[in-house]
């Protein structure tokens, strides 16, 4: 062994979907250390304005995943590749909802996931951080 | 080489929430040397969810959690991080004394604890180290 893995920022190829740099706030949208990637959580986001796409909550999910796909793909990875995703909901009454747009993004081997409700900034009804293997 | 990825299917099939309860998501997942499991609710030997006191849902997901790892060829005991979710933390104390049973004086993870607003009453997650 030559000593330590390293450290990389990953950016989204779109920058309009680079929210913490588009809104300054002060973390990574993702980082890879060695073969694992560890996405920042994500809002839904609209990839043309890059303003916040606040709409019923199966397409708020349904935009977060896909920018979370693009995400992935920047970094050579995509959602297929995905290990663990935590899903921090608004409102827990939007669970089974969450589990029907679930099933179109993730329909054979999904990845191993925790849910939990709290409140949530900017009128955000989800946020999705994921950890996920580089490659494909 | 990219690493693969697996899914662990758990030995007993009792404690695998995902068909049981019809959930989109795996018990948990083999990535390279690390494992990766789900939050898991309280669910009795019929795979039923078990609605109990926190100290004996924690004891019923903790066993369930050591099946899950077993059968992926680990342990709790290489358990490196585990999350507690608990609906008051007037009960965490409750929690702590079934938590320390699974997992003796120095050979517990990191653990952190969060009062949420939930569906279950208790749910946890952990990643251990595969053998």
């Amino acid at each position: 062994m030559n000593g330590q893995l390293s450290r990389t920022v990953i950016e989204p190829t779109n920058p309009r979907l680079n929210v913490s740099r588009n809104a300054n706030l002060p973390h990574s949208p993702g980082i890879r250390v060695g073969e694992y990637i560890f996405l920042s959580g994500m809002g839904s986001v609209d990839p043309v304005t890059g303003g916040r796409n606040l709409g019923p909550i199966g397409d708020q999910i349904r935009q977060t995943l896909r920018n979370m796909a693009h995400m992935l793909e920047s970094a050579g990875s995509g959602l297929d590749r995905i290990v663990k995703i935590n899903v921090v909901l608004a409102d827990i009454q939007d669970y089974d909802e969450m589990n029907r747009v679930w099933q179109e993004f993730f329909p054979v081997d999904p990845p191993a996931r925790t849910t939990c409700a709290l409140q949530l900034s900017n009128g955000n009804g989800v946020e999705i951080e994921c950890i996920a293997l580089s490659g494909s | 080489m990219a690493l693969q990825r697996d899914v662990i299917a758990p030995k007993d099939p009792a404690v695998d929430m995902s068909p049981n309860l019809n959930l989109p998501l795996s018990p948990a997942i083999r990535a390279g040397e690390f494992i990766f499991v789900s939050g898991m609710v309280a669910i009795d030997a019929t795979g039923e969810r078990m609605h109990g006191t926190v100290a004996a849902e924690t004891r019923e997901i903790l066993a369930a959690m050591a099946q899950v790892l077993e059968s992926a060829g680990s342990s709790l005991a290489k358990a490196v991080k585990v999350n507690v979710l608990i609906y008051s933390m007037l009960e965490y104390n409750n929690m702590n004394e079934v938590y320390r049973e699974f997992f003796p004086a120095g050979a517990h993870g990191l653990r952190r604890q969060a009062q949420r607003r939930q569906q279950g009453r208790d749910r946890m997650r952990g990643a251990g180290l595969k053998q």
